[in-house]
């Protein structure tokens, strides 16, 4: 049987969202337990993936995710490791404070629009805009391409 | 008993089949093949919808298939507003006595019947516009990305180790 670490940004988290917290680590801990160094378990299977184009960074470092009672488990290691350390949770629910659980209100609009078939808005990775940004900068103007400037310009 | 709902399909969603310009034999043979495919995929979207829309039917009708959903099941709060069926199944994640399924079902794993409710959750996603929930929450919620890349580095910052034994 294998193992999950918690790290200390899980643990707070978990504690955040109060008796939820319980159920959700029960469950992310049997995903471990349930796994052994000769048989992969849900945290290894494919759908756990990080999709192309989503935190890339990260992907590439082997970060995957696991959708458990509606929150996003991300964490890293595989049945070979015997250990799986869950680092951070997207939490879809706030907590047990009524007032602040909205499940996820702004999803929700966002997702019925587009089943409706309206535009919804992506919001880009910040870092990926960062780098745009930086691309448009290094961009030289179509007039240092012009001839005249290349000979006597630059 | 709840208003039935009905389904309307086909051709909305084939006005979605690409028009090309078709310039040979081979180009034209393409893009029919396409055009069946499509239509196929479509056909069989609506037949599932249209099972699902008995369903609906045949259990009372509480659970409704609306067109501005895209035909995602839904159950209608005392406030108008929608509750996805895919919501519901996630709660059913948190709240099953696992214990007691093993227990009925002893040739089965934990792994199997988490797999069984992701499978009915994912079920209960299906639409007419074929969007992909779980893709679409990553597209559109990337605010914590940030966020998620220092948790990442702060991970060797251990809390606990579980183990079969605690």
């Amino acid at each position: 049987m294998c193992s999950l670490t918690i790290s200390k940004t899980t643990q707070e988290q978990l504690e955040s969202i109060g008796g939820n917290g319980a159920n959700l680590e029960r469950l992310m801990a049997r995903r471990a337990f349930d796994a052994n160094l000769n048989q992969p378990g849900l945290y290894d299977q494919p759908n756990t993936h990080l999709r192309t184009g989503f935190a890339d960074d990260l992907r590439q470092l082997g970060v995957r995710k696991e959708q458990i009672m509606g929150h996003r488990v991300y964490f890293v290691g595989n049945n070979s490791d015997c250990n799986y350390t869950a680092f951070f949770i997207k939490l879809n629910k706030k907590g047990d404070d009524a007032r602040q659980d909205d499940n996820n209100a702004d999803f929700q609009d966002k997702l019925r629009r587009a089943l409706a078939g309206e535009q919804v808005r992506v919001i880009p990775d910040p870092r990926q805009l960062a780098e745009a940004e930086q691309d448009k900068i290094e961009e030289k103007p179509a007039w240092q391409n012009a001839d005249w400037y290349k000979e006597y310009g630059g | 008993m709840p208003e039935q709902n009905t389904i309307k399909l086909g051709l909305a969603d084939s006005a979605n089949v690409n028009s090309t310009m078709l310039y040979t034999p081979q180009d034209a043979f393409d893009s029919l093949t396409s055009c069946v495919n499509a239509s196929a995929a479509v056909h069989s979207s609506a037949n599932l919808l249209k099972t699902f829309a008995e369903l609906s039917v045949s259990t009372g009708g509480y659970v409704h298939l609306l067109p501005e959903l895209s035909y995602m099941p839904v159950l209608i709060g005392s406030d108008e507003k929608p509750v996805y069926l895919y919501q519901l199944v996630e709660m059913f994640e948190g709240f099953l006595d696992y214990d007691a399924i093993l227990a009925e079902f002893p040739t089965l794993t934990f792994s199997q019947v988490t797999a069984a409710i992701s499978f009915l959750r994912k079920v209960s996603q299906i639409n007419s516009r074929q969007i992909d929930v779980d893709e679409l929450e990553d597209e559109l919620d990337t605010g914590f990305l940030d966020e998620l890349r220092q948790a990442f580095h702060d991970r060797e910052e251990v809390a606990r180790v579980l183990t079969h034994n605690i």
